[in-house]
């Protein structure tokens, strides 16, 4: 799976087609795809806030403004690059999509 | 075992096999073939039933040799584990896996592998006195239960570009189980250790179990809720391990404790 639309700014992320979602206490778990073509994806810790906080369907920097708002600033590193790249990998495992501006 | 069937059009034979709990009729026209399939699809064969999903076998020209007919074979039983799998799309958890069970309990174990990598080794070497359930998809069902699918064994041949040859399990020393399959335990197979090397046995946690189990399903999408379908069943068999190996025969006692488990 993978994408090629180009995150403008104006790009809407939200969730991709997500078949099924489980959550345990060893973190997080989605199933992405349709018919033959699926696949399990292990989403990690900022994946897993990225996830819930794009629910809605949010720009990036809307988004980023949501995960600051929900974890705060990172210990180590700059927010705004570590979220583009939690929503990088999250495209490419097709558990984010990306509606163009 | 039943009587093979004329196609509605009279133009060939159908025969039917159970395959994963679906019955499927077998399409042939060429009698070199359906000698073949009555030989070897002979642990699997069932009663003839209405609008069942139809495998068609290929054709074969007049000239076709001995080869050709071991490919047109090999080809037809991909064509039936397909039909069978979308017939049970939704309704069964299926594992590219080999299943042997405990003739007496029906305790199973699923050896889950990728195609190529053991699978059909596996239960020819340790099936001998114990239920050949199948060496190519396991169905489940929520139950626990397993609908065998006792298909021929595909068997490589020594030299390279050669046709694999469909053997009947009976032909192998391997008998179909006698008495309800269930699963009992799984493991997933690594053979990546070097000759000699001794068998390792990891434990698995859930969720990367899940991600590793998921390339080795069919129709994963179909069932309801599939990440809590694949999960009830990996935690009610205690888990998943991964089994790493070099030598079939290493594997062996991961079996006989799976197989003497109560259920």
């Amino acid at each position: 799976m993978t994408f090629d639309v180009e995150l403008t700014p104006l790009a809407r992320l939200r969730p991709g087609e997500l078949l099924d979602e489980l959550s345990t206490e060893e973190g997080t778990v989605v199933l992405v795809g349709r018919g033959e073509v699926s696949m399990v994806v292990r989403l990690s810790p900022l994946g897993q806030v990225v996830l819930a906080a794009v629910r809605p369907g949010l720009t990036l920097v809307e988004l980023e403004s949501e995960v600051r708002s929900r974890i705060g600033e990172p210990e180590a590193g700059d927010a705004s690059s570590l979220v583009r790249a939690a929503v990088m990998a999250l495209l490419e495992t097709a558990v984010l999509a990306v509606d163009p501006g | 075992m039943s009587v093979p069937a004329s196609t509605p059009d009279g133009t060939g034979t159908r025969v039917f096999v159970d395959a994963l709990g679906a019955t499927v009729a077998i399409e042939v026209q060429d009698p070199r073939i359906l000698r073949a399939v009555d030989r070897v699809w002979v642990a699997c064969r069932t009663s003839p039933a209405d609008g069942c999903p139809v495998a068609v076998a290929p054709r074969l020209g007049e000239d076709a040799d001995d080869d050709d007919v071991a490919r047109a074979l090999q080809l037809l039983t991909q064509v039936v584990t397909r039909q069978a799998i979308l017939a049970r799309a939704g309704s069964m958890t299926m594992l590219h896996a080999a299943a042997l069970c405990d003739q007496r309990s029906g305790a199973t174990i699923a050896l889950v592998a990728p195609g190529g990598t053991g699978k059909t080794t596996l239960a020819r070497t340790l099936g001998r006195g114990r239920g050949y359930v199948t060496d190519e998809t396991v169905a489940i069902a929520p139950d626990r239960s397993i609908a065998p699918y006792c298909k021929p064994l595909s068997l490589r041949r020594a030299g390279t570009n050669q046709p694999k040859d469909e053997i009947a399990p009976q032909s192998l020393g391997l008998t179909p189980p006698q008495v309800q399959p269930w699963l009992a335990g799984m493991v997933l197979l690594r053979r990546d250790l070097p000759d000699g090397g001794e068998i390792v046995v990891e434990d698995i946690a859930l969720l990367d179990a899940l991600v590793l189990l998921a390339p080795e399903t069919s129709s994963l999408a179909a069932l309801d809720r599939p990440l809590h379908r694949l999960a009830d069943l990996v935690e009610s068999v205690g888990g998943l391990r991964r089994v790493r190996y070099h030598d079939a025969a290493d594997v062996e006692p991961v079996v006989r404790d799976v197989l003497g488990r109560p259920r």
